[in-house]
């Protein structure tokens, strides 16, 4: 199923029937703060998916890291190696640096509207859409590798 | 400023702060000495600068991102909210999270000038 939005600004779904077809859409209708345009396709419904969802699993992670930073802005060796001898905080701190980076990937993503398919291709010349997925996954490499990285030093120093 | 530049800008602070977080604790691996260096820097007046402008687009983000989230599940319709809560996380964030973060991290510069 394929939605395309329609000049008056309503959208329209093909290859299935939807109780939301025909109804006008909100502004920020593809997420990326833009209105939405006619033609387009909404934005790859699993990026959104999983940028709102560790968007929300960040909130207290991204709380308790910027209140530590707040109540021991140095944290130095010692006093990161104390934390650490509790799983919790282990896990904690980990969990920030996988989940930011499956959100700032994903979040990338949505925001350079990176459509599945058909979308991509007409959204613009094929090569931008291949500069814009190579961007993405470039970011995402990197991303990964970082946290190996930083897994593995985590491991060494615990 | 646009509301959706901002967003961009404040993401994209934050996103520095995490891979420059993540560069930082990648130095465990050479030794406690490697990371303690950078621990220095952090410590300095610019450093803290750097952490209270990380706080800022930090609370921004969060606040930010949980606007986006609410105004897609209240779903069409919802621009009057839209407004009112990113206005809400504006004065919310610059208030509650922003203001005193910045007098936490700056008071032993501020202590430093004063003695």
């Amino acid at each position: 199923m394929t939605t395309i939005i329609d000049p008056e600004g309503r959208r329209r779904l093909f290859g299935g029937g939807d109780p939301h077809d025909g109804q006008a859409l909100p502004p920020d209708a593809g997420g990326s703060g833009r209105p939405a345009r006619f033609g387009v396709q909404e934005p790859n419904p699993l990026a959104r998916t999983l940028a709102a969802v560790t968007g929300i699993l960040l909130v207290p992670l991204l709380g308790l890291h910027a209140g530590t930073v707040l109540v021991h802005p140095e944290l130095d060796t010692g006093w990161l190696l104390a934390r650490w001898q509790h799983p919790v905080w282990l896990f904690a701190d980990w969990s920030l640096l996988v989940l930011s980076s499956i959100h700032a990937t994903a979040a990338l993503s949505v925001r350079l509207e990176l459509f599945p398919g058909r979308g991509a291709r007409a959204r613009g010349p094929l090569a931008l859409g291949t500069a814009r997925s190579a961007l993405v996954a470039a970011t995402g490499a990197g991303l990964g590798l970082l946290v190996v990285l930083v897994s593995w030093a985590m491991l060494q120093v615990v | 400023m646009s509301r959706d530049r901002l967003s961009t800008v404040t993401a994209g602070i934050l996103a520095v702060y995490v891979v420059g977080w993540m560069l930082r604790l990648a130095l465990l691996e050479s030794g406690p000495a490697a990371f303690d260096r950078t621990t220095s820097w952090v410590d300095s007046p610019v450093g803290r600068l750097a952490l209270a402008g990380a706080l800022a687009a930090t609370a921004h983000h969060l606040l930010d991102g949980s606007r986006q989230v609410g105004s897609r599940l209240a779903g069409p319709g919802s621009e009057r909210w839209e407004g009112l809560g990113a206005r809400a996380a504006v004065r919310v964030g610059w208030w509650a999270v922003v203001v005193p973060g910045w007098v936490v991290l700056a008071r032993p510069w501020l202590e430093g000038i004063l003695r």
